[in-house]
């Protein structure tokens, strides 16, 4: 998921198997989206609308309960990331999100990770040759 | 800061328009919720939650202006400004029951209502009811959240600048301009020169 920021495409979330992706905010608030949601691989979703998932808050009460944890954890888990992005400097928030990632490394081209990353493409590459040089300071780092 | 009686209760009819804009909510279900609200009231400049502890209470401003921030190297960012009838807590840690890494401390001498996790918990359990008002609750928190950080990234300084004066005006006259100035993400010198602009050409219209 990505906006574009001038010429360049600015992305925000890297969704894999049983992840959710949305543009949330357009599909909480009915409002028009500011992102663009793309796939990177073939990809097969499982998707509700908003209908039916007011309709489902209607008819089954306990789903409020499923709904609402869910949007905390939403919540929570982009006020975490904001906070890193605030906390860590570049190189913690690369080995920290390599090190909880590894996979991604292999699957997503690299320049989105970067963009994701928030940094350059040429200071995720030189973090990279970094660390495989060094796999044991790098992890420790963790 | 005392206030009357009188005062509290408009207050907490205040607080019960403010849920009611999330989800019907008669007057008699709200006086059912109030036992589980208590009132804390605090000084200017004091840290109402400290990094490392466990942040119990959800917080609504009754009276006065807070602010969250984020310790980081020496430096502290404001995360958040939150004035009368807005929500403020160091998230993670209340739903996580985590140690917090954010401060929340006082502008003004400030009143809160506040809810425990346990109440909070309690509520639910006691009143399915509850359940919508805090999905939309958390609903809206996420909206505002994500416009703020979709503002951070994509608008210039300037535009980040000019649209949060024109949005809220009176809190250019309540905020140290250091802490606006962290919490729109400028720098202090800048900010300065910004409103110093703002200042020279009247807003038209």
């Amino acid at each position: 998921m990505y906006f574009e920021k001038g010429k360049t495409e600015m992305i925000t979330n890297i969704a894999r198997e049983g992840e959710l992706i949305s543009s949330s905010t357009s599909f909480l608030s009915g409002k028009p989206s500011y992102y663009f949601v793309e796939t990177l691989e073939p990809c097969t979703v499982l998707s509700l609308s908003r209908d039916h998932l007011e309709q489902a808050y209607r008819e089954c009460p306990r789903i409020e309960k499923l709904g609402r944890l869910m949007t905390t954890y939403f919540v929570l888990q982009k006020e975490e990331w904001e906070l890193e992005c605030v906390r860590l400097d570049t190189r913690e928030r690369f080995l920290r999100f390599i090190g909880n990632n590894p996979e991604l490394l292999k699957r997503v081209p690299q320049k989105y990770l970067a963009s994701y990353l928030n940094m350059k493409p040429e200071t995720f590459s030189r973090l990279k040759h970094h660390t495989r040089k060094r796999p044991a300071v790098g992890r420790k780092l963790l | 800061m005392p206030h009357s009686a009188a005062a509290y209760q408009a207050a907490l009819d205040k607080l019960h328009d403010y849920l009611r804009g999330y989800a019907p909510f008669s007057k008699a279900e709200f006086r059912q919720m109030e036992p589980f609200i208590e009132i804390r009231e605090f000084d200017k400049k004091v840290q109402v939650i400290r990094e490392g502890e466990v942040e119990r209470y959800l917080n609504v401003v009754a009276w006065g202006l807070a602010r969250k921030y984020l310790p980081v190297r020496n430096k502290e960012i404001t995360i958040q400004l939150a004035s009368e009838g807005h929500m403020i807590h160091s998230e993670l840690s209340f739903h996580f029951r985590v140690p917090s890494r954010s401060v929340i401390e006082t502008i003004e001498p400030t009143v809160f209502f506040s809810i425990s996790y346990e109440s909070l918990e309690q509520l639910y359990e006691q009143f399915p009811g509850m359940e919508r008002l805090g999905r939309l609750m958390i609903t809206d928190l996420f909206i505002k959240s994500d416009n703020r950080y979709f503002n951070q990234l994509k608008k210039s300084t300037r535009e980040r600048f000019l649209e949060y004066m024109r949005s809220h005006p009176q809190m250019v006259q309540r905020v140290p301009q250091k802490y606006l100035a962290s919490f729109l993400n400028i720098k202090p010198e800048t900010f300065s020169r910004l409103k110093h602009l703002t200042r020279n050409k009247p807003v038209k219209g």
